[in-house]
């Protein structure tokens, strides 16, 4: 389970999170929504304290934490039970990708060398990528580089994973698979808090559906309300928007 | 005479080589401690607080504007009488090659730290934050994934510097340094100045041979760094990037 309560976050004179609101049952899968802007990756980022919240409280499982006044072990252990995928991998450059996943354990929580080693393997065997261990990030296709970044993720056993648009940066045919390992995932009962503009897994995958304009949440519900009866005229609109652009662009993203 | 005597130019090597040595040791220790101390500038140009920023900024304009034996000049007489001022140390009596060294340090160490820290930024922010989430440290981060980056990015520019170093030392002469240059001028007159140009030719021969040795050294070390880090060095520019989604 994790939660953020009346989070906000200016940089500058500009406030960016306005008092947000999340909440993600263990098991669940929440997607966020919302037009370029709107604040969707700092507030993962400020989960994860990449970036630093100015006010909020933040639940992970049996921690809560006011994150005005955060310590650093505080923020060592929040991401420890935390994942992250990234919008662009930021795999790491100079390791294979059993050593990307491997890293975090090995170095970050002085496990065995052997016994990380079978988790590495077993991660990127569940991402479908049994024949890739010892490419470097170079060698890899951007879904094969993605997959290795979930599988870095789940390796460390974290209580909830945060996706930032994993499949922006991909070209069109490589988003699916991707997506199959995400929604594999989900159907497995990891925890999961999705920044994505893929409408195709935020019906058939999300448990509830979050949209965000403007550093607000705007409107949040099953995705049956998001899709079929949106309240918010801004939401109906983005929503248009996008709709229309994946069909003449994408036609589906192949889930 | 003979415009150019060969039988001369290859016998004066072995009255120029014995003092080779001493030249290479003043490359060496010059550069043993100029990569540390270039090390430490980046770092604290990078990471310190302004004030460290500054002082190391202005040391570095300072430093790059000024030639190489003017720097020497300055060394050569301003750090004996600087420290009898300061301190009351007589170091007349210090070896001369000391003097190029000092100045060989203040003088790469701009240059060489600028080039670090060009290199550190030139590693992806990103590799960092894949550190944080992964629940590692910063000194952790630095050492896997940082350190070995910047190591590989910067070794070319760190060859140039060592190579330039390398022809810095032919100047310690000028200050009375019997080092290579300085025995070749004494063999010159001694021989009458008779056969400057095949010494001077012997000397360029062997500078050469050592700035092709140095450079095939830094290649051959790139090219290991490369190859334990997944990249053919040629092969750098053909990394695959995805589609990039429009930046905020
Ligand atoms: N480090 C920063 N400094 C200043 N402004 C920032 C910084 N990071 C983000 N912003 C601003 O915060 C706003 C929200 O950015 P954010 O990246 O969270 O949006 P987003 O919803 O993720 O958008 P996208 O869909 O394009 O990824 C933007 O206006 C952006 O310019
Ligand atoms: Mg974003």
């Amino acid at each position: 389970m994790i939660e953020v309560r009346g989070l906000r976050k200016s940089f500058g004179e500009n406030e960016i999170l306005k008092g947000i609101d999340v909440h993600v049952d263990t098991g669940d899968v929440v997607v966020i929504l919302g037009p370029s802007g709107s604040g969707k990756t700092t507030l993962l980022r400020c989960i994860n304290f990449l970036e630093k919240a100015d006010d909020g409280v933040l639940t992970v499982g049996d921690m809560t934490l006011d994150l005005k006044s955060v310590r650093k072990k505080d923020i060592a252990a929040v991401r420890k039970r935390t994942g992250y995928v990234f919008q662009n991998y930021n795999l790491f450059i100079n390791k294979t990708a059993r050593e990307n996943v491997m890293l975090g354990l090995t170095v970050g929580r002085r496990m065995p060398k052997d016994q990380a080693f079978a988790i590495a393997t077993a991660a990127l065997d569940r991402v479908g990528l049994s024949d890739r261990y010892d490419h470097y990030p170079s060698q890899l296709s951007g879904g094969q580089q993605q997959r290795v970044g979930i599988a870095r993720a789940i390796a460390l056993n974290p209580e909830v994973i945060l996706f930032d648009e994993p499949t922006s940066a991909l070209d069109p045919e490589l988003i699916g698979e991707v997506l199959q390992v995400m929604k594999d995932l989900a159907e497995d009962g990891m925890t999961m808090l999705v920044v994505t503009h893929e409408m195709g897994f935020a019906r058939d995958v999300a448990s509830h559906v979050i949209f965000m304009d403007d550093g607000v949440i705007v409107e949040e519900g099953t995705p049956k309300d998001i899709f079929n009866h949106p309240q918010h005229e801004r939401t109906r609109q983005f929503l248009r928007r996008i709709l229309k652009g994946e069909a003449g662009e994408f036609g589906g993203s192949g889930i | 005479m003979k415009f150019f005597d060969l039988s001369y130019f290859i016998g004066c090597f072995s009255k120029l080589m014995p003092y080779l040595p001493l030249t290479l040791m003043i490359l060496l220790i010059a550069m043993a401690i100029t990569i540390p101390l270039s090390a430490f500038l980046a770092w604290r140009n990078l990471q310190g607080n302004a004030a460290e920023r500054g002082l190391i900024r202005l040391y570095i304009q300072v430093i790059r504007g000024a030639p190489f034996i003017v720097m020497l000049f300055v060394v050569y007489f301003g750090i004996p009488k600087l420290m009898l001022a300061l301190f009351g140390i007589d170091i007349n009596g210090w070896n001369k090659a000391s003097y190029i060294i000092i100045t060989m340090v203040l003088f790469q160490s701009a240059r060489m730290s600028e080039a670090m820290r060009a290199a550190y930024l030139a590693v992806p922010r990103g590799q960092m934050e894949a550190v944080y989430s992964c629940g590692m440290t910063g000194l952790q981060g630095f050492l896997h994934v940082m350190l070995p980056q910047t190591v590989l990015v910067v070794l070319p520019n760190l060859g140039n510097l060592v190579l330039s170093s390398l022809l810095e030392t032919a100047v310690g002469f000028s200050v009375g340094i019997i080092d290579f240059v300085g025995n070749a001028r004494m063999v010159t007159s001694r021989d009458y100045g008779l056969h400057t140009l095949e010494i001077y030719l012997a000397v360029a021969l062997v500078y050469w041979a050592l700035a092709v040795l140095l450079a095939r050294l830094f290649g051959l070390l790139e090219g290991a760094l490369a190859r334990r880090q997944g990249r053919t060095l040629s092969g750098r520019s053909s990394e695959r990037k995805g589609r990039r989604a429009a930046r905020v």
